[in-house]
């Protein structure tokens, strides 16, 4: 090895820190909706605080079903899934802003995203 | 194109087994258990037959064989024109650009091409992917996709740099 291979190593662990940093600093777990993504259209739209106990939601594919479901406490896991891989269901649960849960084979997205209260800016330059 | 056509039997014959080796190692890391469940994250050891080869033959024959690799993978794993196919071919894709100019540099050795070719691959299956969903919502898993990138990029990297003094006394 070489030493430009390890200057490229600490570029590439500054860069993934310094994006991870960036990320949670935008994370909130305070009031979140969950997005289910199919292919590039949302299907559906879950607010956490209209939970009051955990919620079982259904996506169906053309290899099956896949079930999403959504717990006040916890957040956001995929339960099953007819895709080979079975990522998505290891992924586990998800409850910061920003989170997502990819299952690629059947194209399901399910993210996690921060209400935003009305009258708020969308985002405030400094 | 040209340079084809120059193809010895010799080389045809050697890129012909690294193209089988290439598959195989793809089969064999399809079956192994890969400690970090993230979709595209993968040891990417048919990477090192890549570099193998770019370092052997150079560009225009490393083009034919990352192609045939990604059809015959494409064809026994994923299937054609599938989403994970897309993504493969944009992580193969964007690896090989970057692997290519790490090359010509002359900046790294093969375990800095090897690391720089991961990270490519793991970025451009993420461009391909956030493309292919609409969505810019998976820009989470970088920061992991870009960690694992170095331990697997290293392995290959390492592969590459043992097998090649080897490959070359022999052919």
């Amino acid at each position: 090895m070489r030493k430009n291979d390890y200057l490229l190593i600490l570029l590439i662990i500054l860069l993934a820190a310094g994006s991870h940093l960036f990320m949670k600093a935008n994370a909130t777990n305070t009031d979140l909706t969950f997005e289910i993504r199919q292919g590039d259209h949302v299907v559906q739209t879950i607010k956490r605080s209209a939970l009051t106990t955990a919620g079982e939601f259904t996506i169906s594919t053309s290899d099956g079903n896949v079930f999403i479901e959504i717990d006040p406490a916890k957040g956001a896991h995929i339960i099953d899934s007819p895709c080979p891989d079975k990522l998505c269901i290891h992924q586990g649960y998800i409850n910061k802003n920003g989170q997502t849960i990819l299952c690629l084979p059947e194209k399901v997205l399910v993210t996690a995203v921060a209400d935003r209260k009305d009258g708020e800016p969308d985002a405030v330059l400094r | 194109m040209p340079s084809y056509a120059k193809l010895t039997t010799r080389e045809l014959v050697l890129l012909a087994l690294l193209l089988a080796i290439a598959v195989v190692l793809r089969l064999v890391e399809n079956a192994l258990p890969f400690p970090i469940q993230l979709p595209g994250a993968k040891l990417g050891l048919a990477n090192s037959i890549t570099i193998i080869t770019l370092m052997l033959f150079g560009r225009a024959k490393t083009v034919l064989l990352l192609t045939a690799r990604i059809l015959l993978v494409a064809l026994l794993i994923t299937g054609l024109f599938t989403p994970s196919f897309f993504i493969g071919l944009g992580g193969a894709a964007f690896s090989f650009l970057l692997m290519v100019l790490a090359c010509q540099s002359h900046l790294f050795s093969p375990v800095g091409i090897g690391i720089l070719g991961a990270c490519a691959h793991n970025c451009g299956q993420l461009v391909i992917a956030m493309f292919l969903m609409q969505t810019t919502a998976l820009i989470s898993y970088l920061p992991l996709l870009l960690i694992i990138a170095i331990p697997t990029g290293i392995s290959t990297g390492l592969i590459a740099k043992y097998a090649l003094p080897i490959i070359r006394q022999n052919f």
